[in-house]
């Protein structure tokens, strides 16, 4: 039996200017244990900004980071970039 | 964990605005300078009912306040409504459910209520010596003067305030303001004695 973990997303996210990308960082990395975070801006608008979003950990739930960011007023464009490693379980 | 996430981005959007601060200034003042005209005026009229001057002067605070609260209500939750709009057309999608949904409310009551507060407190701070000498609690010879020295004290710092905000000496902002009071001591004079 193989298990498979997602260990790093880069994800296109598009925000409001508030939250400001501390706290959207903050509590991104606050949805998962042991995750790093990183958000670079890459476009701002009036209202809103561009954004990536790379995050690291040993076994990423897209869906609880997905909810995060949807709860913060953000929404992710598209998923740029993915690395999944696969495990053997050990019975 | 939420919940007080959603107390630090309202914290956030009000700091970032300045806009319960501004509302606290308008309204103070608003508030300052009707209770201090309501004890000049029985001054001039050599009122000394201090039952009649706190009445009123008690009735004036919560009516502003009231006012405060109620102005700051409509306005600010059809701007904020309109601002929610605003930004779910740049972001494409619909808001419901999320933290800008949630703190709406909260933003409202919160600006709301200071709106609506500062006129009360600073109103009761001037008509404080009327009434600890009507209660008994502290012997004052003049208490209205002193509600007097007090209302203009408030309004020389709120004045002083803004003009510290606003980058302007703050001294030629705070005696703006008593310039102001002035001018409403001689109306009240010119239009009741």
């Amino acid at each position: 039996m193989i298990d498979t973990n997602i260990t790093r997303l880069v994800l296109d996210v598009l925000k409001p200017r508030q939250p400001g990308i501390l706290e959207f960082a903050e509590t991104i990395a606050s949805l998962l244990a042991d995750t790093s975070v990183e958000v670079a801006v890459l476009e701002i608008d009036e209202q809103t900004e561009t954004v990536a979003v790379k995050v690291r950990g040993n076994a990423l739930d897209y869906h609880c980071l997905e909810k995060g960011i949807t709860d913060m007023g953000a929404s992710v464009h598209s998923i740029d970039e993915v690395d999944v490693c696969s495990t053997s379980e050990k019975d | 964990m939420a919940v007080r996430k959603d107390v630090a981005f309202v914290h956030d959007v009000i700091r970032s605005e300045g806009i319960a601060r501004r509302y606290m200034i308008v309204n103070g003042f608003d508030g300052a300078l009707t209770v201090l005209a309501l004890c000049v005026g029985f001054l001039i009229n050599r009122q000394t009912d201090l039952d009649l001057v706190l009445s009123a002067g008690i009735s004036a605070s919560v009516a502003l306040a009231v006012s405060g609260v109620n102005s700051a209500w409509l306005s600010e939750s059809a701007e904020r409504k309109r601002q929610l709009m605003e930004l779910e057309s740049a972001m494409l999608r619909d808001l419901k459910g999320s933290r800008h949904e949630r703190i709406r409310v909260w933003l409202v009551l919160s600006i709301a209520l200071s709106n609506g507060i500062t006129p009360l407190l600073l109103g009761l701070l001037i008509l404080m010596p009327i009434g600890l000498q009507r209660w008994g609690l502290i012997h004052f010879d003049e208490p209205m003067r002193a509600s007097v020295l007090i209302g203009l004290s408030l309004l020389f710092f709120l004045g002083a305030l803004t003009g510290r905000i606003s980058g302007e000496q703050w001294l030629l902002s705070g005696l703006r303001a008593l310039l102001v009071a002035g001018i409403t001591a001689i109306l009240i004079f010119a239009l009741t004695f």
